[in-house]
């Protein structure tokens, strides 16, 4: 099947160093391909390169991000404009920065639809409705302000504005990485959840591979800047072949764990 | 007696009113009867989620705040390391004036607080001699967190109380830091609170574990008999939604 996004030899150098050095990737509708590394890795750069909303510190950037057949980076502004948040969704780190603090959730949902899409006030309503009740949280959440609100469901929320336009890719930039273990799991398992039901391609960012073998059926190991390894979830795991792979999966403690130190 | 730190029955309310303008009072158990014992040079791991209560717990060890009834006894001084080394750390201060900040007002002379400044950075694999002319936002968030784990123990206490302290970290970092704090508590026989909403970082570090829910303890008992056979129906809940590998 043919991928619905296309990462290209993408390469972002900034005044220093690259920060993306030579990254190609593909993204699935149906599947969740994982971006693993840790802070500096370029992962949360290679995402925003694919909405074109590099910081202002990027120099040149070099290779193809294809979405549709048109590559990212030809796109005129007013393009642009119509594929963030529309075609393409993405939930940012830090989630709760994403929300109005003296909005009311229901009005944010409401102006992520508007931003996109011409519907009458009712069909507005009914879509706030089916998206609350999509990500699972009560209708009455639409009068609650987001400090109001648990962690958890802030999260829900945020997943609510990402996906209010049916986009065909969303981003999640550490969706779970704030949230407490059970909430995240929670959180993984409605992802998944819709996932199933709508088709879209997801690309999950983490430096968690416990969170990978969660949800993801397709990984890539970035560090400093290059993809070190790419496979299918479960080989990846099992036979990881990069040496910084096998440190990222070993250096997670795990229930039952004999060992005194952790490795790296 | 071996117990460096002794709770009994300790509760914290906290009173809130309904809202701004209101009349109405409600109350917050924060803690609500909680006891424990930690015999010197242990981990007391204390595991929940978000709201349950944990953190108040920290800040009743290190008198931060008092008991509203009950009493907790630690024989020594405590200190506390927090979760997010970013806030933590006042920006605006040099490596040197955070870590030696109390023993400045402490009265102790410049050059001893220098000199136990260095041993307390070499002793967090710091050492490095011009960390100490620097700020917070030129370290990562591994480095930050062992300036916060020095400062904690320039002091030399008895008791550190270490509130959620890797949750901010990438996964290596966060081994380095929980491996240091292994080290750190043979050398220097140091007794934890090891606090974490995470079961498997509370697993590794702790020799007790107490379940922690709405302000009371669920279920308190050793690491092994906490993982190999819970009794807790939340405890299970807790465990199964740990994530696997």
């Amino acid at each position: 099947m043919d991928a619905v996004l296309k990462v290209e030899n993408l390469t972002v150098t900034s005044a220093k160093r690259p920060v993306i050095d030579d990254v190609s990737f593909d993204l699935h509708s149906g599947e969740v391909t994982a971006l693993v590394g840790e802070s500096g890795s370029g992962k949360t750069l290679s995402a925003l390169s694919i909405l074109d909303l590099l910081p202002s510190g990027v120099i040149r950037k070099t290779g193809k991000i294809s979405f549709k057949g048109e590559n990212i980076f030809d796109l005129k502004a007013e393009e642009l404009e119509s594929i963030r948040g529309n075609d393409i969704a993405m939930v940012f780190q830090e989630p709760f920065t994403a929300l109005n603090p003296v909005m009311r959730a229901g009005i944010q949902i409401s102006e992520a639809i508007a931003a996109h899409k011409r519907y009458t006030d009712s069909e507005v309503k009914g879509r706030v409705e089916e998206l609350l009740d999509m990500v699972r949280l009560s209708s009455q959440v639409v009068r609650s302000y987001p400090h109001e609100l648990s962690g958890g469901m802030r999260q829900r929320l945020i997943l609510a504005m990402a996906l209010s336009c049916e986009p065909e890719v969303l981003i999640l930039d550490e969706p779970t990485t704030a949230l407490d273990v059970s909430i995240q799991k929670e959180i993984l398992d409605l992802i998944k959840g819709i996932q199933d039901n709508r088709r879209f391609a997801i690309l999950f960012i983490t430096h968690d591979f416990s969170v990978v073998n969660m949800v993801a059926d397709k990984v890539c190991v970035m560090k400093e800047g290059r993809i070190v390894e790419k496979g299918l979830k479960e080989e990846v795991l099992k036979n990881p072949k990069h040496p910084y792979t096998r440190k990222l999966i070993d250096c997670i403690p795990r229930l039952g764990d004999k060992r005194k130190r952790l490795p790296g | 007696m071996n117990d460096i730190i002794e709770a009994v029955d300790i509760k914290k309310y906290f009173i809130k009113r309904k809202f701004f303008f209101s009349s109405k009072k409600e109350e917050e158990k924060a803690v609500d009867g909680v006891s424990f014992t930690v015999p010197k040079g242990k981990t007391f791991g204390l595991v929940g989620e978000s709201g349950c209560g944990k953190s108040t717990v920290a800040k009743l060890v290190v008198k931060v705040l008092a008991p509203d009834s009950g009493s907790i006894s630690v024989r020594g001084d405590a200190d506390i390391v927090f979760q997010d080394p970013f806030s933590s750390l006042n920006p605006r201060m040099t490596v040197r004036k955070i870590i030696g900040e109390s023993l400045f007002v402490r009265g102790i002379k410049k050059d001893e607080i220098e000199r136990r400044v260095k041993e307390t950075l070499s002793t967090v694999k710091l050492g490095d001699s011009d960390v100490l002319d620097k700020y917070p936002h030129q370290f990562s968030g591994g480095e930050r967190q062992r300036i916060a784990i020095a400062r904690a123990l320039i002091r030399r206490p008895e008791v550190l109380v270490l509130d959620e302290p890797v949750s901010s970290l990438d996964v290596s970092i966060q081994a380095g830091i929980l491996n240091l704090l292994k080290d750190l508590q043979e050398e220097l026989h140091l007794t934890y609170i090891f606090i974490s909403h995470d079961l498997r970082v509370v697993e590794f570090m702790s020799d007790t574990v107490a379940v922690m829910k709405s302000g009371k303890f669920v279920e308190v008992a050793s690491r092994e008999e906490i993982y190999a056979s819970a009794k807790d129906a939340y405890t299970r809940q807790l465990l199964e939604s740990i994530p696997e590998i």
